[in-house]
C-alpha cells in the first residue's frame, strides 16, 4: 500500500512541477478529493468530481496570487489518542506548496476525507498581515452554523440562507449592513449537494496564534476567515493554524479525526496516568453545593454506588461552609476510592460577581504553587472556567495551564472556553472542553426545554466532531427548567456525546432510583473509545452512533423530532455478539423498556424525543 | 515664579500622593521605568511594576528625601498582571491602607488594597481586587468624622468610559463584567477612547466617589458620580477643556471640600469646591498649567501650616512622557480660599 502511494505521489510530482495553477491531478491519496483552480483565483474542492467547497480567496493582502504550485510530499501519520472517538488514528494526505508572495507560502493538504491549508509567513515584524481566506456558501444550501460567541454556547439551527437574525449574546452582536448576524463560530456544517457534507473548522493553535471565526459582513455568501486579536510579538516566521474542511458523507464527518490529525503530536511523554472516566457532578442539581461538605459527600457516595472513577467539586469550594475545607472534601473522596476534580476561575473572563476561587492560576509562580499543592493533596484534575474567547492571550494561557497541569499529573477540562482545535492530541491531559450549549442551560433559561432534542441530534454532526465535548449529559429529573427528552434519549447522550471526562448531570436521588441495569450501565460506560462508527441520521432529525471500547460496542441513537421516528441500525460491522442489552423507552414514554436481545435490531422505533442504547458484548 | 523642587532625582517617579503621618511627610508615587513599550492612547507605555514609599525629613522644600524601597511588587498581587498605576494611602486605627490601581489578566483595570502596620510598609496586598471596583487613580480621603472615601476614575486607557450605568430595561448581564452596582462594562468598542462622550454637548463623564467599609477593604456602597458644575449649576461638558479626565484628589480647606483633578488631553490641573465629600463641586479654575510631558497628576497637603502641591513633569527625561520626576512647590490661597494658579513650565 505504501509503495503504491509513493508511486502515485511521484506521478503528481512530475505533473505539477511546472504548473502555476493547480489542476485536477491535485488529489487526495485515494483520488476522491481534488483541488481545482478556475484560473481567476477561485478554487474548488471536489468530492468524486462534484463541487463540495469553493474557496474564493487565499492568502493575505498583497500576497494572494498562487505561484510555483507544486507537490511537496506524502503525509502518512499514525498516532495514539488517550481521549476521543478513536484510540489508534491513522491518516494519509498529499501535501502541496505554493508561493503567494515573496514572504508567504501556502501549504495545502488533501486528505481522503477533507482538506487543510495553512500559511507560512516569513519576515514578520510584530503584526500579522490581514488574511484573505474566504469560503463560499451559496444561498439556498442547507447549513448548520452557530452565531459566534466567546464560549461557543449556541445552537446550530438548520437554515438555507446566511440571512439569519442575531440572537442576544453575552459577547455582543456582529451585524451585517442589512442587520443580520455576520460572525459565525466553527464548526460550520454545510450540505453542499445531496448527501455531500462539508464541515469547516480549524486546527493547531500555537502559543503565538489566535483562533479565527467566519465573517460574512461583506458578502452574505462569502465567509471570511478572521483571526481574533493577537498581541503576541512575532518576529520572523509565523505559521497560521490549519484552515480545515472535513468533506464527504455524514459518516466521513462524524468519524473524522482530521482535527487531531493536523495538530502537533503529543508533547507529554508519559501519558499512563491519564485516565478518561465518568464523573459525578454537583453543580447541575445543587448550583451552590460545592461549598457544602455534606453535599460533596453525597456525590462521592453516588460515585461509589455507580462505580464512577471521578467526582467534581465545582465553584465556591474556597468558601466551604461550617469551617470545613477543600482538604476535608478531597480526603473524604480519596478515602472512598473516588478521584476528586476541582474547579477554578481562569480569572481572564468573568470576574466581578463571579464565583471563586479566582486569581490562583494567572501568575506562573502562583499556578505552580497551586498545582503542586493539588497534586500533593491528591486531586486528579482541574476544571477551569470563564475564559474570554479566541484571542492570543487566551490561547497562550490555555497552553500554559495544560503544560503546568501535566507537570503535576492533573487532568484539565476547559469550561467557558473556546472550541477545541486539536490540543487533545498535543496535550493528552486535556480531557474535554465545554464550548457547547449543554445541559447546564436547563438551569439558566427556559429556552432549552423545547430545543434540546433537535440540538442534541445536531451536535454529533457539528460540535462533537472536532473534539471532546463537556455537554454534561443525562438528566432523568429536572433542574430549574424541565427537560422533555425521554429517559433513553438522556441515557443515549452519554454514548452519543464523546467527552474524556463525562459529567453526569443528574442528582443522586434520581440516578440511584433508576433500574439496576441503568445503574450498572454507568459503571461500565467508557469515556474514551477505540473506534466510532456512524450508524444513521441527519442533523437535527436523528443521530445514531456506535462506539467500541475493547470488545464491547455501545450503540446510541436519539430522535430529535416531536414525532415517532424509526432509526435505522445497520450494525453489520459489529459481528456476532454474546450478550446484548437494549435500553428503550416504554412506548408510553413514562419509563424504561430494558431487554436482553439475542440479535441486533435492524431498526428501532423511537418515541418523540426518544432514544435508545444497545450494549453489545462480543 | 513659584520656587519648585525636584524631590527625588535618583529615579523616575510620578503621581505623588502625599500625607503627613506622625508629623512626617510620606510620598506614595508611581514608579516609572524604561520598559520599551509602544506608546499608545491607552497608556500602554506606562508599565509600572512596583511601588516605593518615600518620606521627607522636615520641610518639603529642603528636607532630606528617604526612599524606603519597594513596598510591594506586581508579583505579590495575584489578580494584577501589570500597570501598577496611581495609588494612595489612608491611616485608620494604626493601620495603613494602600489603595492602588492595576490591570488584571482580563485586561480590566481595578482597584486593590494592601495593608501595613507602618506608613513605609511593607504592605501586604489582598489576594482579590475591591469588589465592584474598576478604572484607575484612587484617592483616599479621611474626613474629620473618620469616614473614609475613595475617589477614582480615569478616561481612555483608564477605562472609565467602559463602565456606564445600565440603560433602563437592561438587566445586569451574567458573565460579562457586570457588577452589583448597576454598572456594566460596555466592552472594548465603540466606547473606547472616550468616543462615546466626545459629543460636545454631552455632560463630561464624571469621576466617582465611594465610602469605604469599616475595614477599608471594600466599598461600603455603590460608587456615586462626582459632579463638577459651573457657576449656574450645570455639569461641565465633554468638550470643556477643564472637564475631569483622571487624577482625582480631595483635600479640605477652611471646612470646604476641594476636589482637584487632571484634565488629561488638555493637560491642566483644575479644582472645584463643595460642601460635602459627595459634591456637587463648583468649578473654580486652574491650579497648574500644563507641564512638560503628557500627564499631569498631583496631591495637595498641609505641613507645618503651609500648603504644598506635589506633582511631576518630564523635564529631567527630556520630555519622555513615561519617565516622570517628582516635584513640589508651595500652594497659595487668597482670602476667599481660591487657589492661585501656578505655571507648569518654569523659566518662561
Amino acid at each position: 500500500m505504501k509503495k503504491i502511494r509513493l508511486l502515485f505521489a511521484l506521478a503528481i510530482c512530475i505533473l505539477m512541477s511546472t504548473c502555476t495553477e493547480p489542476e485536477p491531478a491535485v488529489v487526495s491519496p485515494d483520488g476522491q478529493l481534488a483541488f481545482v483552480g478556475d484560473g481567476t483565483g477561485r478554487y474548488f474542492v471536489q468530492y468524486k468530481s462534484q463541487n463540495a467547497l469553493e474557496i474564493n480567496k487565499l492568502g493575505f493582502v498583497g500576497s494572494d496570487k498562487i505561484r510555483n504550485f507544486k507537490y511537496s510530499c506524502a503525509i502518512d501519520d499514525d498516532y495514539m489518542m488517550v481521549t476521543g472517538k478513536k484510540s489508534h488514528c491513522t491518516s494519509t494526505a498529499s501535501e502541496f506548496t505554493a508561493d503567494l508572495g515573496d514572504d508567504v507560502q501556502l501549504i495545502l493538504r488533501l486528505y481522503n476525507n477533507g482538506i487543510a491549508f495553512r500559511y507560512r509567513l516569513q519576515n514578520v515584524t510584530g503584526n500579522i498581515p490581514q488574511e484573505l481566506t474566504s469560503y463560499v456558501i451559496e444561498e439556498g444550501k442547507a447549513r448548520w452554523m452557530q452565531q459566534w460567541c466567546e464560549s461557543y454556547e449556541g445552537f446550530f439551527p438548520k437554515s438555507t440562507t446566511a440571512k439569519q437574525e442575531a440572537v442576544p449574546s453575552f459577547s455582543g452582536l456582529n451585524l451585517s449592513a442589512d442587520g443580520f448576524n455576520c460572525r459565525w463560530g466553527y464548526p460550520a456544517l454545510v450540505e453542499a449537494a445531496d448527501s455531500l457534507f462539508v464541515l469547516i473548522s480549524e486546527s493547531d493553535i500555537s502559543r503565538t496564534a489566535s483562533a479565527s471565526s467566519l465573517w460574512n459582513d461583506h458578502d452574505a455568501q462569502c465567509f471570511e476567515v478572521r483571526p481574533e486579536a493577537n498581541d503576541a510579538k512575532i518576529e520572523g516566521e509565523y505559521l497560521t493554524p490549519w484552515r480545515v474542511a472535513v468533506i464527504g458523507r455524514l459518516s466521513d464527518i462524524v468519524e473524522s479525526t482530521l482535527i487531531t490529525d493536523l495538530a502537533e503530536p503529543s508533547k507529554i511523554d508519559d501519558t499512563s496516568w491519564i485516565e478518561p472516566g465518568v464523573v459525578s457532578w454537583i453543580y447541575w442539581a445543587c448550583n451552590h453545593g460545592s461549598n457544602d461538605l455534606s453535599i460533596i459527600k453525597k456525590y462521592v457516595d453516588l460515585a461509589v454506588a455507580l462505580r464512577l472513577p471521578y467526582m467534581l467539586i465545582d465553584a465556591e469550594w474556597d468558601e466551604m461552609k461550617d469551617g470545613k475545607s477543600i482538604e476535608d472534601a478531597v480526603s473524604y473522596s480519596r478515602s472512598q476510592g473516588v478521584k476528586p476534580l476541582v474547579w477554578y476561575s481562569s480569572s481572564v473572563g468573568w470576574i466581578d460577581g463571579a464565583p471563586g476561587p479566582k486569581f490562583r492560576l494567572n501568575k506562573p509562580e502562583d499556578r505552580e504553587k497551586e498545582f503542586s499543592w493539588l497534586e500533593k493533596i491528591g486531586v486528579a484534575g482541574v476544571k477551569i472556567d470563564f475564559f474570554s474567547g479566541d484571542n492570543n492571550l487566551n490561547m497562550a494561557y490555555c497552553i500554559d495551564l495544560l503544560e503546568s497541569a501535566a507537570k503535576h499529573h492533573l487532568l484539565v477540562n476547559f469550561h467557558g472556553a473556546t472550541l477545541p482545535r486539536g490540543w487533545q492530541r498535543t496535550y493528552p491531559n486535556l480531557m474535554s472542553t465545554e464550548a457547547v450549549y449543554g445541559a447546564e442551560w436547563y438551569n439558566n433559561v427556559p429556552t432549552f426545554t423545547d430545543k434540546a432534542a433537535c440540538h442534541n441530534a445536531t451536535l454529533p454532526f457539528t460540535r462533537n466532531v472536532v473534539g471532546s465535548m463537556d455537554y454534561t449529559p443525562c438528566a432523568f429529573s429536572d433542574s430549574q427548567h424541565p427537560h422533555i427528552t425521554s429517559n433513553a434519549h438522556e441515557l443515549a447522550l452519554t454514548v452519543l456525546f464523546e467527552s474524556g471526562l463525562q459529567h453526569l448531570a443528574d442528582r443522586p436521588e434520581s440516578l440511584l432510583s433508576q433500574p439496576q441495569e441503568v445503574r450498572d450501565f454507568f459503571g461500565k460506560l467508557p469515556a474514551a473509545w477505540d473506534e466510532t462508527k456512524f450508524v444513521s441520521g441527519y442533523p437535527g432529525v436523528s443521530a445514531a452512533v456506535a462506539r467500541r471500547k475493547g470488545d464491547v460496542w455501545f450503540v446510541a441513537g436519539i430522535n430529535g423530532t416531536d414525532t415517532q421516528n424509526n432509526i435505522a441500525t445497520d450494525l453489520g460491522f459489529v459481528g456476532q455478539c454474546g450478550e446484548i442489552t437494549a435500553f428503550y423507552d416504554s412506548m408510553d414514554g413514562k419509563g424504561w423498556d430494558i431487554r436482553r436481545l439475542t440479535t441486533l435490531p435492524r431498526d428501532i422505533a423511537t418515541i418523540p424525543r426518544g432514544g435508545f442504547v444497545i450494549v453489545a458484548k462480543k | 515664579m513659584t520656587k519648585k523642587r525636584y524631590l527625588f532625582p535618583a529615579d523616575y517617579m510620578a503621581d505623588p500622593s502625599v500625607h503627613v503621618f506622625g508629623g512626617k511627610i510620606y510620598i506614595y508615587p508611581s514608579h516609572d521605568w524604561e520598559a520599551n513599550a509602544a506608546e499608545d492612547d491607552d497608556g500602554g507605555h506606562f508599565q509600572m511594576k512596583d511601588y516605593h514609599a518615600l518620606s521627607i525629613d522636615g520641610n518639603p522644600m529642603d528636607g532630606v528625601v528617604n526612599d524606603h524601597g519597594v513596598i510591594f511588587d506586581v508579583k505579590d498581587v495575584p489578580w494584577a498582571e501589570k500597570q501598577l498605576w496611581d495609588s494612595d494611602v489612608v491611616e485608620k486605627d494604626g493601620k495603613y491602607y494602600y489603595i492602588f490601581s492595576a490591570k488584571g489578566y482580563d485586561g480590566v483595570f481595578r482597584l486593590g488594597v494592601a495593608v501595613a502596620d507602618k506608613p513605609e510598609g511593607p504592605f501586604i496586598p489582598q489576594p482579590q481586587p475591591i469588589r465592584g471596583s474598576f478604572s484607575i487613580d484612587p484617592c483616599v480621603f479621611k474626613d474629620d468624622d473618620g469616614s473614609i472615601y475613595t475617589y477614582f476614575g480615569g478616561l481612555w486607557g483608564g477605562q472609565l468610559q467602559w463602565w456606564q450605568p445600565l440603560a433602563p430595561g437592561f438587566a445586569p448581564v451574567h458573565g460579562k463584567h457586570g457588577d452589583d452596582n448597576g454598572l456594566v462594562d460596555m466592552g472594548s468598542e465603540p466606547t473606547r477612547n472616550g468616543e462615546l462622550f466626545a459629543q460636545a454637548d454631552a455632560p463630561a463623564l464624571p469621576s466617582l466617589v465611594v465610602k469605604m467599609s469599616d475595614d477599608v477593604l471594600q466599598f461600603a456602597e455603590a460608587p456615586r458620580p462626582v459632579l463638577v458644575v459651573d457657576k449656574d449649576g450645570n455639569p461641565l461638558k465633554a468638550s470643556d477643556p477643564h472637564r475631569f479626565f483622571e487624577a482625582s484628589w480631595m483635600h479640605k480647606y477652611n471646612g470646604k471640600y476641594y476636589f482637584s483633578y487632571s484634565t488629561g488631553d488638555s493637560h491642566f490641573l483644575c479644582y472645584a469646591i463643595g460642601d460635602n465629600p459627595y459634591g456637587p463641586f463648583t468649578y473654580q479654575g486652574v491650579i497648574l498649567t500644563p507641564v512638560v510631558g503628557w500627564t499631569t497628576h498631583h496631591s495637595i497637603a498641609e505641613f507645618n501650616g503651609k500648603w504644598y502641591i506635589f506633582h511631576h513633569d518630564s523635564v529631567p527625561s527630556d520630555g519622555k512622557t513615561w519617565l516622570r520626576s517628582l516635584k513640589v512647590c508651595e500652594l497659595q490661597y487668597d482670602k476667599d480660599g481660591k487657589i492661585q494658579t501656578i505655571e507648569g513650565i518654569d523659566n518662561v
